[in-house]
């Protein structure tokens, strides 16, 4: 077999590896969040399918959905309606090529890495609204719109408090960074700025108590709305997706990545990662939804001002010492 | 034929497919999302150049920037054409659009564009400075050969750079502002 | 370029992969369309007007505002990469550039632009 054929081979193993953790990760981080919101509610949540702790109800839930009838609803826009789910999936999966899982376990250690996350995670805000307009739904309509301008209120924070890590390790590289945290993790160095990233994180997934895209008591479900079947599983793969890359990358910029005492590197990254994950749930679970104006505010008046200075006095504090 | 030539053409292909269907598009929505796939057909022709920074940069400010704002400007119009329905098929694309402009701009456009592109490709002989390749050719050119060139030679051309940028948003503000009252 | 090898791939094959499991979806579901299962969710209502409604200015010009920000961070990645090598000079030269942009922050916020109306 010729070299670049043998290279593409490789390539799409990588792809497979990653598509089977994905869906894994999202059947998973389903039924933990399920339980988790259960257990602060004083509620079981799922027990039946899979006993004692209802482990497969999201596998029996994937496979029911598989089987549900894919509507799309009269006066919709076709075009956009059936490409938004492929749009946010894919711009999740792409994410998943900068994440370093453990030393050498990453699909590509790009020299851009930080860069690129940062752009691929931009596209989400199409998908999001191209779901809204093509549904024809007034619902979906005000939660794409709310999500769209939530997400580019805070990307530039999110950016912001990136390239503050990327002061102190000198580079783009996902896993030189990780390298340059062996003595001593970023947090400690950055803990406005891990704050300023996990918040605007929060913002950009669309979480509580940003969650004003999907509020329920309000929009139904958001830009989802008119998404039934497999249509919108994709959609919450993605989403879910989306939720482990992003704490998966808090956890490269600022907790050391696969680094730790002891334990294999992978298990400490997996261990690091759940808990940012369950942090965020628990924070879901906890905190009331925010007011637009608070939403605008926060992001633009506190969360932008803070970062810049924060860029400043890294570069500065770099530089001088 | 190398496989840089076979990639270049097939990415060129795709961007002036998408870039054809951003014009005959009946719905301006899919215009849009036309101009984001041409957008991405750049990106991936800038990797094929080996600029992997210029590439991430067309797809954080052109695809995720610009052409979001786009779409909102979009759905923000009051007109049926741009909520959705289709535009009667003798109106549409490129004769609408040169109705909008005065005739003699409209002249002017292709002259104008013709000598722009032959001084690209004449730059150095008709007497203007060399511009030169940051890092040895062949190679990718790496973003610390461009902070070195943004921050050292072209400093001051950079920091216009951040005027225009202010004049941008100051302009943007007090347009769309009028609008809103 | 070989660097973004993957990239291009997992960009056709994610899109691939979703049009497979559609159709894999599509053999396996029933499809019955019907008015009412098609008609517009809007809480068991008729639906009223058009979905597709204008919108208030706001959201635009947070683009805006976001587009001319995203900007500025483009020129933070070489920046921030190579601070060490661009030294004081680059990290002053940065600072004036940053201070520029925040005069239209302020003047944004002073605008009331930046809250919601």
């Amino acid at each position: 077999m010729s070299k670049p054929l043998l290279e593409l081979l490789i390539a799409g193993i990588k792809f497979a590896l990653v598509l089977g953790f994905v869906s894994v990760n999202a059947l998973f981080l389903i039924w933990l969040e399920r339980k988790v919101s259960a257990r602060i509610q004083n509620r079981m949540g799922p027990i039946y399918v899979g006993r004692p702790q209802g482990w497969l109800q999201t596998a029996a839930d994937a496979l029911k959905l598989l089987t549900k009838e894919d509507i799309i609803p009269a006066g919709a826009d076709r075009l956009t309606f059936v490409v938004a789910p492929a749009v946010l999936f894919t711009s999740a999966v792409l994410l998943f090529v900068v994440i370093p899982f453990g030393p050498g376990l990453i699909v590509r250690d790009l020299k851009l890495g930080v860069a690129y996350a940062a752009a691929v995670s931009g596209l989400a805000v199409i998908s999001l609204v191209m779901a809204g307009w093509g549904s024809n739904n007034k619902y979906s309509l005000v939660g794409a719109l709310r999500s769209a301008s939530q997400m580019i209120s805070y990307e530039v924070s999110l950016i912001l408090a990136m390239l503050s890590v990327v002061i102190l390790a000198g580079s783009l590289s996902t896993v030189e960074i990780v390298e340059a945290q062996s003595r001593i993790w970023f947090i400690a160095l950055q803990p406005l700025g891990f704050l300023i990233y996990f918040i605007a994180l929060l913002a950009e997934l669309n979480r509580a108590p940003f969650d004003l895209p999907e509020a329920e008591s309000e929009l139904v479900a958001g830009y989802n709305t008119e998404y039934s079947g497999m249509r919108w599983a994709i959609f919450f793969l993605a989403e879910y997706a989306n939720l482990f890359a992003g704490s998966a990358l808090a956890v490269t910029l600022f907790l050391g990545g696969w680094q730790g005492p002891w334990l294999p590197p992978v298990v400490w990254f997996f261990l690091k990662t759940f808990l940012v994950i369950v942090v965020a749930m628990w924070l879901r679970w906890t905190l009331p939804r925010v007011r637009p104006d608070q939403l605008t505010s926060l992001g633009w008046k506190l969360l932008l001002p803070a970062a810049l200075v924060n860029l400043g006095v890294t570069g500065f504090l770099v530089l001088a010492g | 034929m190398t496989g840089e030539i076979v990639l270049f053409l097939l990415l060129a292909v795709f961007t002036l497919a998408a870039a054809a269907w951003s014009v005959v598009a009946p719905k301006v929505v899919h215009a849009a999302l036309g101009l984001m796939t041409a957008f991405l057909g750049v990106a991936g022709i800038y990797l094929v150049l080996e600029s992997p920074f210029l590439a991430v940069v067309q797809v954080l400010i052109y695809i995720g920037a610009i052409a979001t704002m786009i779409l909102f400007a979009i759905m923000l119009s009051d007109l049926p054409e741009i909520r959705g329905e289709a535009i009667p098929a003798g109106e549409r694309g490129t004769r609408r659009a040169y109705a909008a402009v005065p005739r003699w701009l409209a002249r002017l456009i292709p002259p104008a564009a013709g000598l722009a592109f032959l001084l690209l490709i004449r730059w150095e002989e008709v007497g203007l400075p060399a511009l030169s390749r940051p890092g040895p050719a062949g190679a990718p050119i790496e973003i610390e050969d461009l902070a070195r060139l943004l921050f050292n030679q072209y400093a001051l051309p950079f920091e216009a750079l951040s005027v225009l940028i202010l004049s941008a948003l100051i302009g943007a503000l007090v347009l769309a502002r009028k609008e809103s009252e | 370029m070989s660097e973004y090898l993957e990239v291009g791939l997992f960009l056709v094959a994610s899109a691939l992969f979703y049009a497979v499991t559609m159709f894999m979806a599509s053999l396996v579901s029933p499809h019955a369309p019907t008015a009412a299962k098609q008609s517009p969710y809007e809480c068991g209502e008729q639906p009223v007007g058009e979905a597709q409604v204008r919108f208030g200015p706001n959201y635009y010009i947070i683009a805006l505002i976001f587009v001319l920000f995203d900007v500025e961070a483009i020129f933070l990645f070489p920046w921030a990469a190579a601070l060490r090598e661009v030294g004081m000079a680059g990290f002053i030269e940065m600072l004036v550039f940053i201070g520029v942009l925040l005069v239209g922050l302020v003047y944004a916020w002073r605008k009331k632009v930046l809250s919601w109306i």
